[in-house]
């Protein structure tokens, strides 16, 4: 009777599933390798992942002492899992590193070590935490100026106690009178391995001897950028730049020219109890930086004022980010066909103060990406293709989703469309704010300024773009990644 | 199977909410869909509903009671009073343990309202397969319809 | 195609093919015989008995026909008149005597123009009282008047009918009483007719009718009437008619082989009727007697060919048979009758019967609606209204439930159907049956029953439907309750 057969089939019905579950280790790895890299998938791995916590199928290093996720190694893992297989991992064990100071010394940088300077402190403060951050024998440190001018210092007590007190006259060690930039970056670039980073303290101002400063910086850009262009051929190359300021006390060498000694020579300008920007460039290859930045924070040192890192990074296509069902105005529901980054019967509110009003939030990672707090926030880094309003806020806490911040988009033009978000790619403004064309001018502003470090910076950028076209023979973009959110209204 | 249901109760969407829905269609924080509840409380009222029937027409109906307000009458209301306890106990029980994402706002009306909507698919559920079952029935073939 | 000629004489006659039609109504199986030629011989026309019996041939006869052949329930076997074998349209079941109505006896035998001497002869014969008979009521009694009133039934055009359809293989049973006046006489001159049918001028020759199967049922007093000094009738002279009739019989009927089976019934226990000769008059209760002569034709088809044997016009072995009950009570049931009774009609007049009780208590009122009704053809309002359901089906239900009714409070009392009472209790003294899993006799179980059956046939017209399913309904629904009747 019809009965009895639907009573047989209850139990199947009801216990069937009809989504695919995983539910062996095997299966869970072989999801991994057939999805890689799609950061689509990353949220249907990390849910299944969650099953295995607390067995051996995935590395430990996954999972950080609570047993929560690690994101950024889980990303890594999940673009690269037969890695993990066997357990190499690309990114060096911190101790492994090699950190290799390189200290500016020509004239123009005695002024920052004249008595007790913020340069000296946090010059002094970064090898001290390197030292206790990585292995302290792997810690070198050298005077350079020129490519044949690198003169290592292994001071008995210590790189602390030196560097405190350092005075200028120490400084005056080989080639001092001569700066040249290309030759400084050459060698510091050639010289830094595929397990170190470098760190290079330098005022960027160039040495002109006499010549014309226009022609031979151009000069210097192109040797820096071909010097560049190299080592990104056959590595992710990058390279960190931190604009410091500390108090200067000291001759300052200006971009004129004047008669002395019988030579041309650069102006001499005598200058106290003021504040002179230098900067600190970390310069590795990119994991190895990414992995020491998880141990030193530069911008926490005496003196920082900003940041800028430069890599052959492709503008990411996809990260992770998701629509929250937090700071909602009005309704709507998830898009189920695209339950990650669309909406469907999206309806404005009717009530109060955020009356016609449609509203929602956006969470994304940008772990992977190393760019300043205030980069990120700024919404007007964001291009919009929709007419939204967009705040940035960062979250205090990394939650177990792994997201640094969320979008807030509003509008009142509410439609069906496919929104695009871009956060853009620019050279940070404050690149521009600090260059200056006219170094010789002693007026406050201009003190903060360095002599053509905006082309510098351009030439450091363009060898990146140069060598990610080469790469893979995009035209790179000028954005860093594009969410696409689809709503329905 | 779970998207059939869905489909068929977010009809009545309006009546419990948004966020019950995504709620009941699986959704955790981070909008992966689990199983969710559709599919258990769809199927169990599919099938409870469709023995009830076939037990009726095929078993309990007889010359004597097969008036529309005799027994098939309690029955659709028995099946409508079982389906919106399930729809509204699961529910509820998913609040109350806190299974719900936090993010989904989400109380006990809504839960009691999807019972709500659960029952009424039941009744319509119960009519439809009268309609369908009654024609192989040997005593129940005008039930429920007037004589 | 065999066919069955029943001549019914007299009162008892046209009673007994009354109580015959009934039991062939409930679907008593007459085996070999599709049809029943009924030949009702009485005078009396405006007996109210043979009124009775006409009209409940009449409606059997309008069921029939809208039910056709080969249905195998109720009203199976086909009641024909003698003119309709041929074919024709309507005809009668009686057979019209001449030059009765209105006249006085003595003016039959032309008495005044008669000599002296013959005059005298008559006066001999016949007594005063025969003379000035008025024969429309019958011969009230008198055989004498009625063996000389009753020849002319070989000259008629019924007995030509008759003969002329008279078929090789068909048979023919007589029934008459033998304490009353037309039955007594007419018996012997109709058998006489037609054991010497070959020298009947008024015939084509017809071997096989002198030859033919003849069964017969004589009925002995089985009741009274009250003395009435007015009357013509008396009860005291019965057993002295009833003596002679049998001692003429010996010579003429049985003494002579002229009936293959012959039946003889009566009984000792009975009730006294009202003397009423008269116009209007004889309108007896049904008697469980005139059940038990049904019976008797219904024994008599079903005799083999071998036994009833002619030769000659004469029965080669023939047969004398008598009825018996179990018990000698006043109020006698199924249970109390013979088990061959028992099966050949107990089960078909109960089924009869609860079909009677759900027409009346169920099927037009909470019963109404049911799902075997609305399947084609539909058993609707105008099914219910229209003449086959509301007159001729219902009038007949009415009349045997009359019958029965009549029999129950007859004496002997024969009551095996109660009819008021609730369905469970149906049958005397076989309450039905009770069970944890059985469900409760009831006017819906027999719905049940009609639902589950309409389900599986098909019908060809709505008054096919409603007695086929009402049959098998009623034989299911007795299986389940009745275990001595299950089949």
């Amino acid at each position: 009777m019809n009965i009895r057969l639907l009573l047989l089939i209850f139990p199947i019905l009801l216990l069937g599933s009809c989504k695919k579950k995983i539910e062996t280790c095997e299966e869970l790895i072989n999801f991994a390798k057939d999805n890689k890299g799609n950061l689509g998938k990353l949220n249907d791995f990390k849910k299944a992942a969650r099953n295995f916590k607390d067995t051996d199928c995935l590395p430990k290093s996954l999972f950080d002492e609570n047993g929560a996720f690690n994101h950024e190694a889980f990303q890594a893992y999940f673009k690269k899992p037969e890695n993990y297989d066997v357990e190499v991992v690309e990114t060096p064990a911190i101790d492994e590193i090699n950190v290799n100071f390189y200290l500016e010394n020509s004239a123009s940088m005695w002024g920052y070590f004249k008595g007790q300077t913020e340069c000296e402190a946090a010059v002094g403060e970064m090898i001290v935490d390197a030292g206790f951050l990585f292995n302290e024998k792997k810690i070198n440190f050298a005077y350079i100026t020129t490519e044949d001018s690198v003169i290592i210092q292994k001071p008995k007590k210590g790189f602390t106690e030196f560097l405190m007190r350092l005075e200028p006259e120490a400084l005056k060690r080989g080639k001092y009178w001569e700066t040249k930039l290309a030759d400084i970056f050459k060698t510091v670039i050639n010289n830094t391995g595929s397990n170190e980073i470098s760190i290079l303290i330098s005022d960027c101002i160039y040495s002109l001897n006499g010549e014309d400063k226009a022609d031979y910086q151009a000069l210097e850009w192109v040797l820096i950028k071909q010097a560049f262009l190299n080592v990104l051929n056959n590595s992710d190359f990058s390279i960190l730049v931190n604009k410091y300021t500390s108090s200067f006390e000291g001759g300052y060498y200006c971009d004129s020219l004047v008669l002395r000694k019988g030579e041309m020579k650069e102006m001499k300008i005598n200058l106290s109890n003021v504040k002179r920007p230098y900067y600190v460039f970390v310069l590795g290859n990119r994991e190895v930086i990414q992995t020491a930045l998880q141990k030193i924070n530069f911008r926490t040192y005496a003196g920082f004022k900003d940041d800028y890192f430069i890599s052959k990074e492709k503008p990411l296509s996809e990260i992770d980010y998701r629509i929250l069902m937090t700071d909602r105005i009005g309704k709507f529901r998830i898009d189920r066909k695209n339950p990650q980054h669309g909406i469907e019967g999206a309806k404005k509110a009717n009530r109060g103060d955020v009356e016609n009003i449609f509203g929602f939030s956006v969470g994304l990672d940008n772990s992977s990406l190393i760019l300043d707090d205030n980069y990120i926030t700024d919404a007007k880094n964001y291009e919009i293709s929709g007419d939204y309003e967009l705040e940035v806020v960062k979250f205090d806490k990394v939650g177990e989703d792994g997201f640094t911040h969320k979008l807030l988009l509003k509008t009142s033009n509410l439609k069906s469309e496919e929104l695009n978000i871009s956060l853009r790619r620019q050279t940070p403004s404050w690149i521009s704010e600090t260059n200056s064309n006219n170094d010789c001018d002693q007026s406050g502003a201009e003190l903060d300024k360095t002599y053509g470090f905006e082309p510098f910076i351009n030439g450091v950028e363009k060898a990146f773009d140069t060598a990610l076209k080469k790469q893979d023979g995009s035209k790179g973009t000028d954005n860093f990644y594009t969410l696409r959110i689809n709503i329905k209204n | 199977m779970k998207d059939f249901f869905a489909a068929i109760y977010e009809i009545f969407i309006a009546i419990y909410g948004n966020d019950l829905a995504s709620h009941l269609y699986g959704y955790d924080c981070e909008n992966i869909p689990g199983d969710g509840l559709y599919g258990k409380v769809g199927l169990l009222l599919f099938i409870f509903t469709l023995i009830l029937v076939l037990a009726y027409y095929f078993k309990f109906v007889h010359p004597g009671n097969n008036k529309w307000h005799q027994l098939w009458l309690r029955l659709l209301l028995l099946n409508a009073i079982i389906h919106f306890l399930i729809g509204f106990g699961l529910a509820y029980k998913d609040l109350v343990a806190n299974a719900i994402c936090q993010n989904f706002i989400v109380n006990v009306d809504n839960t009691v309202f999807f019972g709500i909507v659960n029952a009424i698919c039941a009744i319509l559920l119960f009519f439809i397969f009268s309609n369908i079952f009654r024609w192989v029935s040997t005593h129940g073939r005008l039930t429920p319809y007037p004589k | 195609m065999k066919k069955l000629f029943i001549f019914g004489v007299g009162g008892t006659g046209s009673r007994v093919i009354k109580a015959l039609t009934f039991l062939l109504a409930s679907g008593v199986k007459i085996k070999e015989f599709s049809t029943i030629v009924p030949i009702i011989i009485d005078p009396h026309q405006a007996n109210e008995d043979l009124k009775r019996t006409i009209e409940i041939l009449r409606l059997y006869g309008k069921i029939r026909e809208q039910l056709g052949d080969n249905n195998n329930t109720f009203f199976d076997s086909k009641i024909s008149t003698l003119s309709s074998l041929k074919g024709s349209i309507g005809g009668s079941y009686t057979f019209e005597l001449e030059n009765v109505k209105g006249q006085k006896f003595k003016h039959f035998i032309d008495y005044d123009s008669l000599d002296d001497n013959n005059k005298a002869l008559a006066d001999l014969l016949f007594s005063k009282t025969n003379l000035e008979t008025d024969m429309d009521i019958g011969f009230v009694g008198n055989p004498n008047i009625g063996s000389i009133v009753l020849n002319q039934f070989k000259y008629s055009e019924e007995f030509k009918t008759f003969a002329n359809n008279f078929e090789e293989g068909d048979r023919i049973f007589i029934i008459s009483s033998i304490f009353g006046g037309t039955g007594a006489s007419g018996f012997p001159i109709i058998l006489k007719n037609i054991r010497t049918a070959d020298q009947n001028p008024n015939l084509e020759s017809k071997d096989f009718l002198k030859n033919a199967p003849i069964g017969a049922l004589t009925v002995l007093p089985y009741f009274n009437v009250e003395f009435d000094s007015e009357s013509a009738i008396q009860k005291s002279d019965w057993i002295q008619k009833t003596k002679s009739a049998l001692s003429y019989y010996e010579k003429n009927v049985t003494g002579n082989n002229s009936v293959n089976l012959m039946y003889y019934i009566g009984d000792k226990l009975s009730k006294t009727y009202k003397n009423d000769p008269g116009d209007g008059g004889q309108k007896n209760d049904a008697h469980f007697m005139e059940l038990v002569g049904a019976l008797s034709v219904i024994d008599f088809a079903n005799m083999p060919d071998s036994e009833l044997m002619c030769e000659n016009g004469k029965a080669v072995d023939p047969i004398a048979k008598e009825y018996g009950i179990k018990e000698n009570l006043e109020t006698i049931d199924f249970t109390h009758l013979g088990n061959k009774t028992e099966q050949d009609i107990a089960k078909y007049m109960i089924q009869f019967s609860m079909m009677m009780k759900h027409f009346e208590n169920h099927i037009q009122k909470a019963g109404k609606g049911e799902v075997y009704q609305h399947g084609a053809p539909a058993l609707d309002d105008a099914f219910f209204n229209d003449v086959f359901y509301r007159d001729h089906f219902a009038s007949f239900v009415n009349y045997y439930k009359s019958w029965l009714n009549e029999m129950a409070t007859n004496k002997r009392a024969f009551a095996p159907i109660n009819l008021d009472a609730p369905l469970r209790d149906t049958i005397a003294n076989i309450p039905a049956k009770k069970g944890l899993l059985l469900k409760k006799i009831s006017y819906h179980r027999l719905d049940h029953f009609l639902n589950t059956d309409e389900k599986t046939e098909n019908f060809e017209s709505a008054p096919k439907k409603f007695i086929n399913l009402m049959f098998s309904a009623t034989d299911k629904l007795i299986n389940e309750y009745f275990d001595r009747y299950k089949s």
